[in-house]
C-alpha cells in the first residue's frame, strides 16, 4: 500500500489543483478544463470494459446518448440532479439488457455489434420524437459553467478510481484473464459471461450521466446529434496513444488530445483533423505501447532512484 | 398495396438497391478476407471515386466511360500505398490477430479522417452534383433514370466478375485459398504479399469505381463516404466476413428487405428495420447467413 | 501547413498584438462554423456569404460605426465541429480571450441555442440565421434575434399557399428531422382547417435511399399538391424517382434541397415547378440583391444557395445597419435591434418582444428556368407561380 502512496497523493494535489480552476480561470480556461475532464472521465470508463476485457466497444455512444435522452425527458420534472442520475442508471440498464446478448459475440463482430446496436436506438429514439412530434428539446435553467466543472471533476475523479479500483481487483484480474484468453479463463473458473456483462453495466454509468451533464452545456437536444459515432472513436483514440489500460492511460492519453485539440483547433481545423488522423496511423503503427510505453522507462528510473 | 408489393417496379428498385450494396461490400470483403483489415475508410474510397467523377465530368464533359477506368487506376495506387505504407507494418508489428483487427480499425481510421479533411482541404466542403443520363428509360411495366439503371448493370456485372475472377482463375483461387486459411496458404507456397497487395488494389478499385457510379445520382461532399462505410460492414458481416458470394447474397437481400421490407411496415421503419435484423442477426449467428459457424461462445 | 494557413496564422496574430479596439481602425467579428463534422458540407454557404461581405465593406471603406467612423472588418472563425458545446466554447473564446466587437451567428439550430447561453451571460447581441426550431421561442432570449421563419410559422403559411392555389387533394411525406417535423406539427392541422384534404400521410427515416413503396403510395392516393417535406439529402431521391413513376401532380413542394445549387446541377430542367421554402431570389429587387448575387458568383465560383446563404447575407446586412446607427456597445445594438426596422435582400426585418421577425410572412420559392423565384407572399414575388412542367 505504501508504494501506491505517492500515486495517491499526487492524485489528491492534481484533483485539489483542478477543482480550484474556476476560481481563477475564466470562462474559455474552464471550458478547456471540462473537455479535458469530459475525456478523462470517458475514456477511463471505456477502459473499464474494453481496456481490461479487450472487447473494444464502439457504441459507448449509445450509453452518453441515452444518458443525455432520459435527462433531456425529465428535466424539470425532476429535480436536475435526479434527470441526470436516471440517465446513468438508464444507461447501465441498457448494457445490463442488451449485454447478455451482444457479448455472446467476440472482435470484430462485437465492434460492429456494438455500433449497429447504438444506430439501432438512435432511431428508436427519432421514433419516439417523430411521434411526439418534438423537434428538439431545450434545456432552459442549466446550472452555471462553474458548476458543470465540478460534476465533470465529479464524474473524472469517478471513472479514474472506478478503473483503478476494478483494475487492481479480482474481479479486473478475471477481465483480464478474459482478454488474454477467455476459453482458458472459463476453465479456471472465470465466470467470464457475468463479469463481461458486470463490467459493460459499469463502464455504462458514467458515459450516461456526462451525456446529461454535457447536455447541460449544449442546451439544446436533437436525437441525430446525441448518438455520435466519433465519441467512442476518440475513446478508443485516446486509449490508443495513451497505451495501455490503466488510470494513468486515460490521463496522458486525454491530456496529450485534448491538448493537441485546443492548441490547433482554434486556428486551425482541418489541419488539426488532418494531424490527429497521421497521429493515430503512427500511434498504432510505431508506438502500440503508446505514450505510457514511452515513459516507461522514465518512470523506471525514477522508481530505482528512489529506492537508492 | 398489394399491387405494390408484386410489381415489377419495386423488383427493379430492390435490385437497385442491392446491386450498389454488393459492389461497395466486395471490395470491403476482399480487403477483409485476404489481409483481415477493418477498412473503416472504405466509404472514404468511394468518395474520391465520386470526386474523381465530377472533375473529369465538369472540366473534360467526360462521363463514367472515361471516369471508371481512371477510378480503377486511382483504386490501383492508393492500394500501393497502402500496402507499403501501412499493411506490410502492421502485419510484421502484430502476433495475436484480435489486436490486428482492432489495430487495423483505429489505423484506417485515422486514414479516414485523413481523406475527409484532406478533400475538404483541397475541394472545400461544398456539396457538388453533376446531370448525366437521367432520361427515363421504360422498360414494360418499369421504368427507371438511365444513371441508376447503369449503375445497376455495372455494379452487378463487377460484382459477378469479381466473383468469378476468385473461382475460375488461379490467381483467385490462391486468394481464396489465402481467405480460408491464411498459415496453410502460406507453407503450400502461395505468395501471400503478392495477394494481399493485388487483393488491396482491387478492393479499393471497387470502392473508388463505385464512387463513379454513385456520383451519378447522390450529392458528393467530403463527409459522403461514411454512410457507405457503414453499409459495407453491415452487409460484409451478414453475408459472412471474407465470404465474397455471400456478400453479394447479403448485399440483394438487404436491398429487398429495404424497399420489401418498408412496403409492408411503411417507411418510417426504415433504419429502425435494418439496424434491427443485423443486430439480430449478429446475436443469432456472428459468424453471418452464409458464414461457416465459428466457435464464439 | 499550406500557405493560405500561414497568412492566415499571421494575420491573426498580428491583429492579436493590436491592442485595444479604439486605437486602431480595425473592428473584429466573431463567429463559428462547422468546418468538420456532420454538417460540414451544409456549412460553407453559410461562411461564404459572410466572407463576401466582410470583403464588399472593406472595398467600401470598411464599417460604418456610430462615432466612429469606417473601420475595416477582419473576421475570427473559429470551427464549432458541427458541436453545440464546441459551439458554447467558441463564443467563449470570441468574448473573452479575442475580445471581438461584433459577433455574427453560426449555422444549425444545435449550435445557436449551444451559443445561446453564453450570449445572454456575456449580454452580447447576436443575429440568429439558420435556427429552425420552436424552441427558440421558449428560450425567451434577451439577446439572440430570430430572423429567419420558425418552421411553424411556415407550417402554417403553407396551408394558406395551398388554399390560394385551389388544391383540393394533398399528399404529405415527411423526413423525420426536427425542422420538418415541427413543420408538419404545424402544417397539417391548418391544412385540415383551411379546406384541403390530406390524402397521404407518411413519414421516413432520414438515411433513406429508396422511396418506391413510399412514392407508390402517394401516387395511388391521386393527389394534385405534393407536400414532400424533405430535409435536404433525401429531396434527391424523392424527385427521382418520383420522375421514375411518372408521378403527375399540379404542384410539388420539396421543403429543404430545392434552394441549393447542387440541385439544379443534378436536374437541370426537371426541378423546375418545384416548390420550396424561402425569401429571396436573384430576380428580387430588394436592397443588396444584385450587390450579394453577382459578388458571390464572381468570389466563389458558383451560385449562392438561396435560403443559407441569403439568410447568412441578410444578418449581415441587418448588423451593418444597426451597428451605423447604434455603434458596437453591447447594450445600445441590442436596443436599436429590438426597436429598428432593417431594410434587407428580404424584405422589411423588425423583430417582434419575443425577437421574432415579424417583418414579412413566410415566404416560397419555386425554380423557373432554373432559377429560384420568390413566388410567396405575392406582395414580394419575383415570379408567379407555375403548375409543374411534365418530365424532360
Amino acid at each position: 500500500m505504501s508504494r501506491a502512496l505517492p500515486t495517491l497523493l499526487a492524485a489528491a494535489a492534481i484533483v485539489a489543483f483542478m477543482a480550484c480552476l474556476p476560481l481563477w480561470g475564466d470562462d474559455p480556461i474552464i471550458a478547456v478544463g471540462i473537455n479535458l475532464l469530459a475525456w478523462m472521465a470517458l475514456s477511463a470508463s471505456w477502459l473499464v470494459f474494453s481496456g481490461l476485457t479487450g472487447y473494444i466497444s464502439l457504441g459507448h455512444a449509445v450509453f452518453y446518448g441515452i444518458g443525455a435522452y432520459v435527462t433531456a425527458l425529465l428535466w424539470l420534472s425532476v429535480p436536475m440532479w435526479a434527470s441526470v442520475a436516471a440517465g446513468g442508471v438508464a444507461a447501465a440498464l441498457l448494457a445490463l439488457i442488451a449485454g447478455y446478448p451482444c457479448l455472446r459475440v467476440r472482435g470484430p463482430y462485437f465492434v460492429m455489434l456494438t455500433f449497429g446496436l447504438s444506430q439501432f436506438v438512435k432511431f428508436v429514439v427519432i421514433e419516439i420524437e417523430t411521434a411526439l412530434q418534438i423537434g428538439g428539446r431545450l434545456i432552459i435553467g442549466a446550472p452555471p459553467i462553474e458548476i458543470i466543472y465540478w460534476l465533470f471533476l465529479a464524474m473524472a475523479t469517478a471513472a479514474v478510481v472506478l478503473l483503478a479500483v476494478i483494475r487492481y481487483s479480482r474481479f479486473g484480474s478475471g477481465l483480464r484473464a478474459i482478454q488474454s484468453d477467455e476459453v482458458a479463463a472459463e476453465t479456471i473458473g472465470v465466470p467470464t459471461v457475468k463479469y463481461k456483462v458486470v463490467a459493460f453495466a459499469i463502464s455504462a454509468i458514467i458515459p450516461g450521466l456526462v451525456g446529461g451533464i454535457m447536455l447541460m452545456r449544449s442546451g439544446y437536444l436533437e436525437p441525430d446529434t446525441i448518438f455520435d459515432p466519433t465519441v467512442p472513436l476518440t475513446m478508443i483514440c485516446i486509449a490508443v496513444i495513451g497505451g495501455g489500460n490503466t488510470p494513468a492511460t486515460a490521463l496522458l492519453g486525454s491530456l496529450f488530445l485534448v491538448g493537441l485539440s485546443e492548441t490547433l483547433w482554434v486556428r486551425f481545423p482541418l489541419v488539426y483533423m488532418i494531424l490527429l488522423g497521421c497521429l493515430l496511423i503512427t500511434f498504432v503503427l510505431a508506438v502500440p505501447q503508446g505514450l505510457l510505453g514511452l515513459l516507461a522507462p522514465l518512470r523506471d528510473r525514477l522508481e530505482s532512484r528512489g529506492a537508492k | 398495396m398489394i399491387d405494390v408489393v408484386f410489381s415489377a417496379q419495386l423488383a427493379l428498385a430492390a435490385i437497385a438497391a442491392g446491386a450498389i450494396y454488393a459492389l461497395v461490400a466486395t471490395g470491403l470483403n476482399l480487403v477483409y478476407g485476404t489481409l483481415r483489415l477493418l477498412n473503416i475508410a472504405h466509404g472514404d474510397f468511394v468518395m474520391i471515386g465520386a470526386y474523381l467523377a465530377f472533375w473529369v465530368f465538369t472540366l473534360f464533359d467526360f462521363g463514367p466511360a472515361l471516369s471508371l477506368p481512371l477510378s480503377v487506376i486511382t483504386g490501383i495506387l492508393l492500394g500501393l500505398a497502402t500496402y507499403k505504407g501501412l499493411v506490410s507494418v502492421l502485419m510484421q508489428g502484430t502476433a495475436r490477430e484480435e489486436r490486428l483487427e482492432s489495430n487495423s480499425l483505429l489505423a484506417f481510421f485515422g486514414i479516414s479522417i485523413v481523406l475527409q479533411n484532406g478533400a475538404a482541404l483541397l475541394f472545400t466542403n461544398n456539396i457538388r452534383a453533376y446531370r448525366y443520363f437521367d432520361q427515363v428509360i421504360a422498360l414494360g411495366p418499369m421504368s427507371m433514370t438511365g444513371n441508376r439503371l447503369l449503375t445497376l448493370v455495372i455494379s452487378t456485372f463487377l460484382a459477378l466478375a469479381t466473383a468469378a475472377y476468385l473461382r475460375f482463375t488461379l490467381f483467385g483461387l490462391a486468394t481464396r485459398a489465402v481467405i480460408q486459411n491464411r498459415d496453410a496458404s502460406w507453407i503450400v507456397g502461395i505468395d501471400l504479399p503478392r495477394i494481399y497487395l493485388v487483393s488491396l488494389c482491387f478492393g479499393f478499385s471497387l470502392a473508388c469505381a463505385s464512387g463513379v457510379l454513385v456520383s451519378m445520382m447522390e450529392p458528393i461532399s467530403p463527409i459522403m463516404g461514411f454512410g457507405y462505410s457503414i453499409s459495407a460492414f453491415v452487409v460484409i458481416m451478414l453475408g459472412g466476413l471474407g465470404n465474397l458470394f455471400g456478400g453479394i447474397t447479403a448485399a440483394f437481400v438487404l436491398g429487398i428487405i429495404e424497399t420489401y421490407g418498408l412496403a409492408f411496415v411503411g417507411s418510417n421503419y426504415r433504419s429502425l428495420l435494418v439496424y434491427g435484423i443485423f443486430v439480430l442477426v449478429m446475436i443469432l449467428r456472428p459468424e453471418g447467413l452464409f458464414g461457416k459457424s465459428q466457435a464464439t461462445r | 501547413m499550406n500557405r493560405r494557413e500561414f497568412v492566415a496564422g499571421l494575420t491573426v496574430s498580428t491583429a492579436l498584438v493590436s491592442t485595444s479596439r479604439g486605437q486602431s481602425n480595425v473592428v473584429r467579428v466573431g463567429y463559428s462554423i462547422g468546418q468538420t463534422g456532420p454538417l460540414a458540407s451544409s456549412t460553407p454557404v453559410g461562411s461564404q456569404a459572410y466572407t463576401l461581405w466582410g470583403e464588399q465593406v472593406n472595398a467600401r471603406g470598411g464599417l460604418e460605426i456610430a462615432g466612429e467612423g469606417r473601420k475595416r472588418i477582419e473576421f475570427v472563425v473559429y470551427d464549432d465541429q458541427s458541436q453545440g458545446n464546441k459551439a458554447a466554447q467558441a463564443y467563449e473564446r470570441l468574448i473573452n480571450t479575442d475580445r471581438v466587437d461584433l459577433l455574427l451567428a453560426p449555422y444549425a439550430s444545435p449550435m445557436h441555442l449551444g451559443v445561446l447561453p453564453v450570449i445572454e451571460r456575456f449580454k452580447r447581441p447576436l443575429i440568429a440565421n439558420t435556427i429552425g426550431t420552436t424552441a427558440a421561442r421558449d428560450a425567451h432570449s434577451k439577446y439572440m434575434f430570430f430572423t429567419q421563419a420558425l418552421p411553424d410559422m411556415w407550417g402554417a403559411e403553407v396551408a394558406n399557399l395551398i388554399k390560394s392555389l385551389g388544391s383540393k387533394r394533398v399528399a404529405v411525406s415527411m423526413a423525420q428531422s426536427p425542422f420538418c417535423i415541427e413543420f408538419r406539427k404545424a402544417a397539417v392541422p391548418a391544412l385540415q382547417k383551411a379546406g384541403p384534404e390530406v390524402v397521404f400521410n407518411q413519414e421516413y427515416a432520414a438515411d433513406i435511399k429508396d422511396m418506391t413503396p413510399l412514392l407508390s403510395g402517394i401516387k395511388a392516393s391521386n393527389p394534385d399538391f405534393l407536400l414532400a417535406i424533405t430535409f435536404l439529402n433525401d429531396s434527391v431521391p424523392m424527385l427521382t424517382q418520383a420522375r421514375e413513376l411518372g408521378l403527375k401532380v399540379d404542384y410539388f413542394f420539396e421543403l429543404l434541397g430545392p434552394a441549393q445549387p447542387s440541385f439544379v446541377s443534378r436536374f437541370g430542367e426537371n426541378a423546375n415547378g418545384i416548390l420550396a421554402v424561402g425569401f429571396w431570389s436573384r430576380h428580387s429587387k430588394t436592397t443588396g440583391s444584385a450587390e450579394f448575387f453577382d459578388g458571390y458568383l464572381k468570389r466563389w465560383n458558383m451560385p449562392p444557395d438561396d435560403k443559407d446563404s441569403s439568410i447568412a447575407y441578410i444578418t449581415c446586412q441587418i448588423l451593418e445597419q444597426a451597428v451605423k446607427k447604434a455603434g458596437v456597445d453591447p447594450e445600445k445594438l441590442r436596443a436599436e435591434l429590438s426597436s429598428a426596422t432593417f431594410d434587407t435582400m428580404m424584405g422589411n426585418v423588425k423583430y417582434n418582444e419575443q425577437n421574432v421577425n415579424m417583418g414579412a410572412p413566410p415566404g416560397f420559392i419555386q425554380l423557373q428556368n432554373g432559377i429560384n423565384e420568390v413566388v410567396w407572399p405575392p406582395e414580394q414575388a419575383s415570379a408567379k407561380i407555375i403548375k409543374k412542367p411534365a418530365w424532360a
